[in-house]
C-alpha cells in the first residue's frame, strides 16, 4: 500500500514531510534510531529537490511512502530541473569527509548522509516526465 | 514541536552563549547562519552553542557550524557545542564532525575551553640586562684587556 503526500516545494515544508515519513514509516516496524536515519536522509533528498531541483522557487514535490515485510521504498517526485552528478564536488563515502569539510565545503553533505543510511538510491530523470528518486531500505539493516 | 527559536546572552566577557531549540533544517538553518554573522559583526567571536533542546538537525543545519568553525578561527575566536541531544550526535557522528568540534556539558565548561590560551612549547626566557652588572662586567673587560 502506499502513502503520498504533494506539497509545494518550499522548504518550510520540510516539517510536514518529516512528520509523513515517520508515521508511515513508523508502522512499518522500523522504529528508534533507524527509523530516525531514515527521516533524515528522506529530508536530505526532498531538501535538495526545493534546494536544487527548484532553486527555492516552488514547484511541486510528491513524496511517496511503500512499506512492506522486507522494505521500505520511498519515491520523490519532482518537476525541477534533473540532478547533475557530474555538476559540482560532493562528498562521496569514498573521499576523505574531513578534507571535504576543512575545505570549507558544504554541498554534498546531503548526499552522503543519503548514502550512508540508505541500502539502495535510484534516480532517473527523462525528458517530458518528472525526476524520479527512490530510496531504499531494507528492514532488519541499521 | 517548536520550530527554531534562538536566545542569545553573554555567559562571560568573553564567551556569548547562544541557546537554539527547535530544528535546524534546510529551512531553519539562515536565521541560525544570520545570528551568528551578527554575533561576529559585533566582534563576539567565541560562542557557546548549547544545543540542548535541538530536536532535530539535517546537514544544512550542521554546515551552519562547519563555516562557524571556520570564519570563527579566522577571526580569532571559536565555537564549542554545548549538551548535544542523541539527534545532534547522530548527524555529527555520521558526518565525523564529533572529531571536529569541541563539546562542553556546563558553561564553566565552555568557558574554559573558549577561553584558555594555547598551550605549546615554552619560549626561550629572556634575560633582562642589569646595567650595573654589565657596567661592571665592562670595566673588568677593558682592565683585562690593558693588562695585556
Amino acid at each position: 500500500m502506499t502513502d503520498t503526500i504533494q506539497i509545494d516545494a518550499q522548504t518550510r515544508n520540510l516539517a510536514r514531510v518529516r512528520a509523513f515519513v515517520r508515521d508511515t514509516i513508523g508502522r512499518s516496524g522500523l522504529a528508534g534510531r533507524a527509523l530516525s536515519r531514515v527521516v533524515l536522509a528522506v529530508d536530505e533528498a526532498v531538501s535538495n529537490t526545493m534546494i536544487h531541483g527548484y532553486f527555492g522557487r516552488g514547484g511541486s514535490v510528491e513524496v511517496n511512502v511503500d512499506v512492506d515485510s522486507s522494505s521500505v521504498r520511498v519515491t520523490i517526485l519532482d518537476g525541477g530541473v534533473p540532478y547533475d552528478a557530474a555538476r559540482g564536488s560532493e562528498a562521496s563515502l569514498e573521499m576523505d569527509l574531513q578534507k571535504h569539510i576543512e575545505s570549507g565545503a558544504r554541498r554534498g553533505l546531503g548526499l552522503f548522509i543519503m548514502r550512508k543510511v540508505m541500502d539502495e538510491i535510484i534516480y532517473t530523470a527523462r525528458s517530458g516526465q518528472r525526476n524520479q528518486l527512490t530510496l531504499v531500505k531494507y528492514i532488519g539493516e541499521a | 514541536m517548536r520550530e527554531f527559536e534562538i536566545n542569545i546572552e553573554a555567559l562571560s566577557p568573553d564567551v556569548t552563549l547562544v541557546s537554539v531549540a527547535g530544528w535546524l533544517d534546510a529551512h531553519t538553518f539562515e536565521s541560525m547562519e544570520k545570528a551568528i554573522a551578527n554575533l561576529f559583526k559585533e566582534g563576539r567571536v567565541r560562542l557557546a552553542v548549547d544545543l540542548g533542546n535541538v530536536e532535530y538537525i539535517s546537514s544544512a543545519g550542521a554546515g551552519v557550524f562547519i563555516g562557524t568553525l571556520t570564519s570563527g578561527r579566522a577571526k580569532g575566536g571559536d565555537i564549542v557545542l554545548m549538551n548535544p541531544t542523541s539527534s545532534v550526535r547522530e548527524v555529527f557522528d555520521m558526518l565525523g564532525l564529533s572529531q571536529v568540534f569541541k563539546f562542553a556539558y556546563t558553561p564553566q565548561e565552555a568557558v574554559a575551553l573558549l577561553t584558555r590560551k594555547p598551550s605549546g612549547n615554552l619560549a626561550p626566557r629572556k634575560t633582562r640586562k642589569n646595567p650595573k652588572r654589565a657596567a661592571r662586567k665592562s670595566a673588568k673587560s677593558k682592565r683585562a684587556a690593558r693588562r695585556r
